[in-house]
């Protein structure tokens, strides 16, 4: 009599079970991960106002401190800083002409800084740092 | 009477053998897309409305206690910041090259993180103040 032997299985690896891992590593990843804020508020800061002296005409001036703000002496409200640059600089055709120097006082807080320096590029303005800090406080 | 019989169906089975590639093909994306982070100095960032966005490496931080970092590295003070940033730039060239983010803690005094714009401005670098995205209620 004849027997017939069966065909042994034909080796198999079994890869259900890489997607499991593969998905863990994917999790993994996503939980671990933070995300890079890119968001950035670009100053062109050509250096001090010493680099500048003797060339400077009618340069707007901005003071801050952490409760007043002027501009050209005169008061004004963070929310209306943009406009009232924006008229001053209407006029201006060469980068030197648009060049806004802000002073700050010690007690001017960056978050404050950072919303005049936005208003004044907003402007169309150019930020110059200005060299000394004025610790006096603007006019109220 | 008829008898219906049971026909031998295949057994439905889903291919879940591709999901693999795909899972793998997501963990290349991941690990090619990303950089890994360098500065993880913890700071509260200024809110402002939405700017411009920054891909410099290069990053400056200074938190809450006036602390200074360069790339997460603590840095000594503004003179070791310019003569780091000096070396740093060295060999860049480009306006987009000499970016620095600058992730300045929002509640610092003016008197404190000042020097530090002269630092990175001397060193030759262009500023890239970090900050959140204002939302309108804010």
């Amino acid at each position: 009599m004849k027997v017939t032997r069966r065909q042994p299985p034909a080796p198999y690896i079994p890869f259900i079970s890489l997607a499991d891992i593969a998905w863990q590593i994917i999790i993994f990843f996503l939980i671990a991960a933070t995300f890079v804020r890119g968001d950035a508020l670009k100053l062109a800061v050509p250096g001090s106002t010493s680099e500048l002296a003797g060339q400077q005409t009618n340069n707007v001036t901005v003071q801050a401190s952490e409760e007043s703000l002027a501009v050209n002496g005169q008061s004004v409200a963070l929310k209306d800083l943009e406009a009232r640059l924006a008229s001053l600089l209407a006029g201006a055709k060469t980068d030197q002409d648009r060049i806004v120097i802000v002073s700050g006082a010690d007690d001017l807080t960056f978050q404050r800084d950072a919303d005049i320096l936005y208003a004044v590029q907003k402007a169309g303005g150019t930020v110059l740092i200005s060299d000394e800090p004025k610790n006096q406080q603007a006019p109220q | 009477m008829k008898i219906h019989r049971k026909k031998n169906e295949p057994i439905k089975e889903t291919q879940m053998v591709s999901l693999a590639d795909i899972a793998f093909l997501i963990i290349f994306f991941f690990m090619l897309t990303s950089s890994f982070m360098r500065d993880r100095t913890v700071v509260a960032l200024p809110s402002l409305p939405r700017s411009t966005r920054t891909e410099a490496p290069l990053s400056v931080a200074m938190d809450k206690n006036a602390r200074l970092f360069v790339d997460g590295q603590p840095v000594a003070g503004v003179e070791a910041l310019e003569t780091d940033l000096k070396v740093r730039l060295a060999d860049k060239k480009t306006p987009k090259e000499l970016e620095i983010r600058l992730r300045c803690d929002k509640l610092l005094k003016y008197k404190d993180y000042r020097p530090v714009y002269e630092a990175i401005s001397n060193a030759g670098g262009v500023i890239a103040v970090i900050h959140e995205i204002r939302t309108p209620t804010q």
